[in-house]
């Protein structure tokens, strides 16, 4: 701490000096030498000298102090040692006489005899000032003996309620006692409520605030719109909610670990009642996934989800009987469904010969097909035969089959568009009892066989659900309330939904800044389909600019660039502005990327496929400047941390000169990025460079230190972290696995082998709560509510009101979902 | 009829309109049914399934998907069993043997398609038999049907892990399969070169894939037994994705390279738990990554099912992480 307040520096302290000793001789010399001396003092306190770099920059370690362990100190360790060896088999059920703590012992029967002797022994030998900070940890360790979480925390209650504990240990008797599951099942219930509380309060509040502006004129029609929205949310409500979820699994694995206490038999009434629920739950949303697949014609999903939501009922059979009725209702719709189709496809597998007037025509055409590619010109002479006989007999039935060749032997010819879209038009046409009509259909619609078709149908589709996009918004893709019939929902949502068309006009204003959907990319996956299995297709010009035009839309540089390729007589500026746009974007990468053999990989990568842009440069110069900065470790210590734990800095700790800490450039000062600890045993100390400030780039210093110094590092930064978190729980430090390994490995002194694998590296910063947190951190309100001042444009409406919190989730929550 | 003539006429009007209504409906219904049944009926002729055929023998299998016929299943395999049917159904119509030539070459080509080389170049040297017209080119794909049948008998191959006595035991020695594998792929690049211009190339490619894959499999399945097996085993399954980058399994590949690293992990955490003293968390991370990457880079690539696949596999791969303590594993 007297580092940190060191503030004044010596050249001050000097001027200060000469400032008294000014003679004071008469009335105008006086005034004016006061005001000399005033103006040189401002002077002087304004400019700093500049900073000078020095070499001193460790101080010897502190020597450790021997010290003679007390009465109460041996106590303590005799209560260590016997309350690691006691069991509940050694217990004794009279218990402790201790006055004190006769409360926290009534509570648990079964501490140890001997462990409630070596209590009092700490007890009685204790100073006052040892019985403070002694006593309470002794009963805690009393406490855990009683190996009955229970027990356990009915006894850290009793402790907590002794007066002036440490606030380490209260915080963990806080964690102890919170962690109880019936207790926590009880908060979840409560949260559910509050949620519906939050709710309610919300939807009275909110319409009433935004009316005010109006003189409440708007209020009756706002308030019945929100109370009908409000009444249509319990329509996406579940039987048993998230929180409800929660509850239950907390309420069995109480039961499970403490299967005979008071409280079994209410806990297995809410447990059984809560399992209904649950089976309701799951049941209803199984067969929700039936319907939906019914819809989308996968009866076979449907049957499967239908079957699952009646094995989940199986258990309470008298429970959920209208659910049961629907759940076999979409079961035997979709078994029947499937059943259909599974004679369909069977009969789609049988054959039958043909006309016996067609038999030989039919023979030959087919043997002609298989032995060779028919070529378009000779396609006439080839089908000759079996046109005039299928005319003949079969009347219009050959047709199909003659359009279906012709587009075959276009195909082979390489005549992709003609081919194409003389399919298309046999698979449009009217005569679906044509067999071939089928074939036409499923090579016209097959994406991968007619990527192209697929193209620009995807294209168009895409362009279609744009335009509904830009005037309706999200409600083009489902209504607010999807479990109600969907009339009544839009319905519900009509005067929202009219907003949002006639509000579509400004929203395409200001829609280049908030972005939207993708709406090209079913449509750019087809188009690069047919690139690939079409390289020479007909239509490659068409695809790659449309692709190239998407990309670009799409800022993925790298992609237009390549489909630039493709395009005859590019631009070649513009191909430029490409590469170097690509070379950026690739180096924009670098920076989310921790890993430095994955940075390296990327930056080497940019400089070699792109060595005449100027990204390419950069790329190189970084990958140089990454090895050069190389090193297994990259764990920093900002000075700012080093002042707020002076232990660290301290000579218990790195030991650094007191100097570089006292805020005077004159002895040198540790620059505001602090300390590198580089992996090994090797520190580099980051100082302000001579003549510069915080703010320029830090002139290092590599120091090799010795293993008892760098475990002394170790356990200076574990204890401050570790007392800082216990004291605020903002203080704590975010875990990294790599870095708790390196210090664990410094502790033990065996870090002479660095590990020089990429992903042991460690690149965290032990910053000050006023580095993370800014000036003032940002804590929750004390008001349950927040107050809000909203405007809408939309209904030109302004108001202020309340808006109820609901309570935030555990953050387990996702498991329960 | 009765109530309709003593209605008064408004009345009449909308009685008679909803009637229509009514008769509109079910004959729609009846339409869309009767639509929905010819699309599945039989086919009709020989023709029907030769032309389907003959339309996707060029097709490159390698690098894309099959095509699937109609009713959803493999072209080939559908054009296999229609032509079967036809034998079956109509033999007496066919018992002059007129089509004979025909159903042997067509059955032919679905059946090399389905890996049945041995019985592909059995049907052609039928039809050979039968047809001059279609002899030459029956006897050209006979042979290189036997050369593809003969060179997948080289080594060993992937195993049924159902068939009865559980299959024919591994060799324990990676090197005489190293040699076999390679004997098998040096055959086929050989023949590869023969067929380059016909449909045959990518069914020489895809053997080739196969016997990559095989060999990779081998290491994977025996890499207890060896030494550094499980590098092996690794570098074996990049060498498959590295090799058949163009391949229509590209992303299976990569997929079975993710499934392996998550695997490893889990064996990791198996042997070594997190909290014990011998956990090591930068080699847990490298594992993880790498799996994380895989399935992230498969996940990315739209239309393909893969693609779900890699996206559940990822989830619950990460829902694995969630039992590593924090300051074991950084999630």
């Amino acid at each position: 701490m007297q580092i940190a307040l060191t503030a004044r520096s010596p050249q001050q302290r000097t001027r200060n000096r000469n400032r008294n000793r000014a003679p004071a001789r008469c009335g105008l010399r006086t005034t004016l030498l006061t005001s000399c001396a005033v103006a040189f003092l401002a002077a002087g306190c304004a400019v700093k000298p500049p900073t000078v770099v020095v070499e001193e920059l460790l101080e010897p370690l502190s020597k450790p102090q021997v010290s003679l362990p007390t009465a109460a100190d041996l106590a303590a360790a005799k209560l260590a040692r016997i309350a690691l060896v006691s069991s509940r088999a050694n217990a004794n059920t009279n218990t402790s006489t201790n006055a004190g703590d006769s409360k926290s012992l009534a509570a648990t029967p079964s501490v140890p005899h001997a462990v409630s002797a070596a209590l009092r022994a700490v007890e009685n030998t204790a100073d006052s000032e040892e019985r403070k900070r002694l006593v309470p940890l002794a009963i805690d360790l009393q406490n855990a003996t009683l190996d009955d979480p229970i027990a356990y925390r009915d006894a850290s209650r009793a402790l907590k309620s002794r007066g002036s504990l440490d606030p380490r240990i209260k915080g963990r008797l806080d964690r102890m006692i919170d962690n109880d599951p019936v207790r926590l099942a009880r908060s979840r219930d409560l949260d559910g409520w509050h949620r519906l509380w939050a709710r309610t309060f919300n939807t009275i509040s909110e319409p009433l605030g935004s009316s005010l502006i109006t003189g409440f004129v708007l209020a009756p029609y706002q308030l019945g719109n929100s109370i009908l929205h409000y009444l249509a949310g319990f329509s996406n409500a579940e039987p048993l909610s998230v929180t409800g979820r929660q509850a239950l699994v907390l309420r069995q694995e109480f039961l499970a670990a403490h299967p005979e206490t008071p409280l079994t038999p209410k806990l297995e009434r809410q447990i059984e009642f809560d399992l209904v629920k649950l089976e309701k739950t799951l049941a209803k949303r199984r067969l929700r996934a039936a319907e939906r697949a019914l819809k989308t014609d996968e009866p076979r999903l449907a049957l499967h989800h239908a079957e699952a939501a009646r094995a989940l009922l199986h258990n309470h059979p008298q429970q959920n009987t209208r659910l049961r009725r629907r759940v076999k209702k979409r079961e035997a719709q979709a078994a029947k469904t499937v059943a259909q189709l599974e004679r369909r496809r069977a009969l789609a597998l049988t054959s039958l010969v043909g006309p016996p007037a067609v038999q030989q025509a039919e023979r030959d055409l087919a043997v002609r097909l298989l032995q060779s590619p028919i070529d378009p010109v000779e396609f006439a002479s080839t089908t000759a035969d079996y046109a005039s006989a299928s005319a003949a007999t079969a009347g219009e039935d050959g047709k199909g089959k003659i359009e279906f060749l012709r587009a075959l032997s276009l195909h082979e010819a390489g005549a992709e568009t003609a081919s194409r879209k003389r399919l298309a038009r046999l698979s449009e046409s009217r005569h679906f009892d044509d067999p071939m009509t089928r074939h036409a259909r499923t090579l016209e619609e097959d994406a991968w066989q007619n990527p192209y078709g697929a193209f620009r149908r995807l294209e168009r589709g895409g362009r279609r659900e744009e335009l509904s996009w830009r005037l309706a918004g999200e409600w083009i893709n489902r209504p607010r309330y999807p479990n109600l019939p969907a009339p009544l929902a839009y319905l519900i949502d009509t005067p929202t939904i009219a907003m949002t068309i006639v509000m579509a006009p400004l929203r395409a204003v200001i829609s280049p800044w908030t972005g939207g959907p993708d709406f090209g990319r079913g449509a750019a996956l087809a188009g690069y389909r047919y690139l690939v299995r079409y390289p020479e297709g007909e239509d490659q010009k068409d695809v790659v600019e449309w692709l190239y035009a998407y990309e670009s839309g799409q800022e993925r540089w790298g992609r237009a660039l390549r489909l630039a390729d493709l395009i005859d007589d590019f631009d070649p500026d513009e191909r430029e502005d490409l590469v170097e746009k690509t070379a950026e974007s690739r180096l924009a990468r670098v920076d989310r990327i921790d890993r430095r053999d994955s940075k390296s990989s990327i930056l080497e990568g940019v400089a070699r496929e792109f060595p005449d842009s100027e990204g390419g440069q950069t790329a190189g110069m970084m990958a140089r400047a990454e090895f050069q900065d190389a090193s297994p470790q990259h764990i920093r210590i900002t000075r700012d941390f080093l002042m707020e734990n002076p232990s660290v800095a301290g000579r218990n700790g790195l030991g650094l000169s007191p100097k570089l800490l006292n805020d005077d450039p004159a002895d040198g000062e540790l620059h505001a990025d602090g300390i590198l600890l580089r992996g090994g045993r090797v520190l580099e100390i980051l100082l302000i460079a001579e003549g510069g400030d915080d703010k320029t780039p830090a002139e290092p210093r590599v120091r090799r230190v010795s293993r008892e110094r760098l475990a002394r590092i170790a356990a200076a930064l574990d204890e401050a972290v570790q007392r800082n978190s216990l004291v605020d729980t903002g203080a704590r430090q975010a875990a990294d696995a790599s870095r708790d390994l390196y210090l664990e490995r410094a502790g033990l002194g065996v870090t002479e082998t660095p590990d020089l694998r990429a992903t042991a590296e460690s690149q965290f910063v032990y910053q000050s709560l006023r580095e993370r947190y800014g000036m003032v951190r940002g804590r929750d309100s004390l008001l349950p509510f927040d107050l809000v001042f909203r405007g809408n444009l939309g209904d030109f409406t302004l108001g202020a009101f309340p808006r109820w919190r609901p309570p935030r989730e555990t953050p387990d929550a996702f498991l329960y979902r | 009829m009765v109530l309709l003539l003593r209605a008064p006429a408004a009345a009449r009007v909308n009685l008679a309109l909803a009637l229509i209504l009514i008769f509109a409906l079910i004959g729609c219904s009846t339409f869309s049914s009767k639509q929905e049944e010819a699309i599945y009926s039989p086919t009709e002729g020989v023709l029907e399934t030769v032309a389907v055929l003959r339309r996707h023998i060029p097709d490159d299998t390698y690098r894309f998907p099959p095509a699937n016929d109609f009713s959803g299943r493999n072209v080939y395999r559908a054009s296999l069993l229609r032509l079967e049917s036809l034998q079956r159904a109509e033999a007496e119509a066919l018992r002059s043997g007129y089509l004979d030539s025909a159903i042997f070459f067509a059955k032919a080509r679905a059946l090399e398609r389905l890996r049945a080389f041995d019985l592909a170049a059995q049907q052609y040297r039928q039809s050979a038999k039968l047809s001059n017209e279609l002899a030459e080119t029956a006897l050209e794909s006979a042979a290189i049907c036997d050369r593809l049948h003969l060179a997948s008998r080289i080594g060993i191959d992937l195993v049924d892990p159902l068939a009865d006595g559980g299959g024919r035991p591994r060799g324990l020695d990676p090197d005489q399969v190293r040699v076999d594998l390679d004997e098998r792929v040096t055959q086929l690049s050989i023949l590869l070169e023969e067929v380059r211009e016909s449909h045959y190339r990518f069914l020489v490619q895809e053997e080739i894939e196969r016997a990559d894959q095989t060999r990779a499999q081998y290491f994977v399945d025996l890499r207890p037994v060896f030494q550094d097996g499980t590098l092996i085993a690794l570098q074996e399954l990049q060498r498959v994705a590295t090799r058949h980058g163009a391949s229509k399994n590209r992303l299976r590949h990569l997929l079975r390279l993710a499934d392996f690293h998550a695997l490893l992990a889990r064996e990791y955490l198996a042997a070594i738990p997190p909290e014990s003293l011998s956990f090591d968390p930068p080699k847990f991370r490298e594992l993880v990554e790498a799996a994380i990457q895989l399935f992230e880079l498969v996940a990315s690539h739209d239309g393909r099912s893969e693609k779900l696949e890699a996206t559940r596999s990822l989830e619950a791969f990460l829902a694995l992480t969630l039992t590593v303590d924090a300051d074991r594993f950084d999630r």
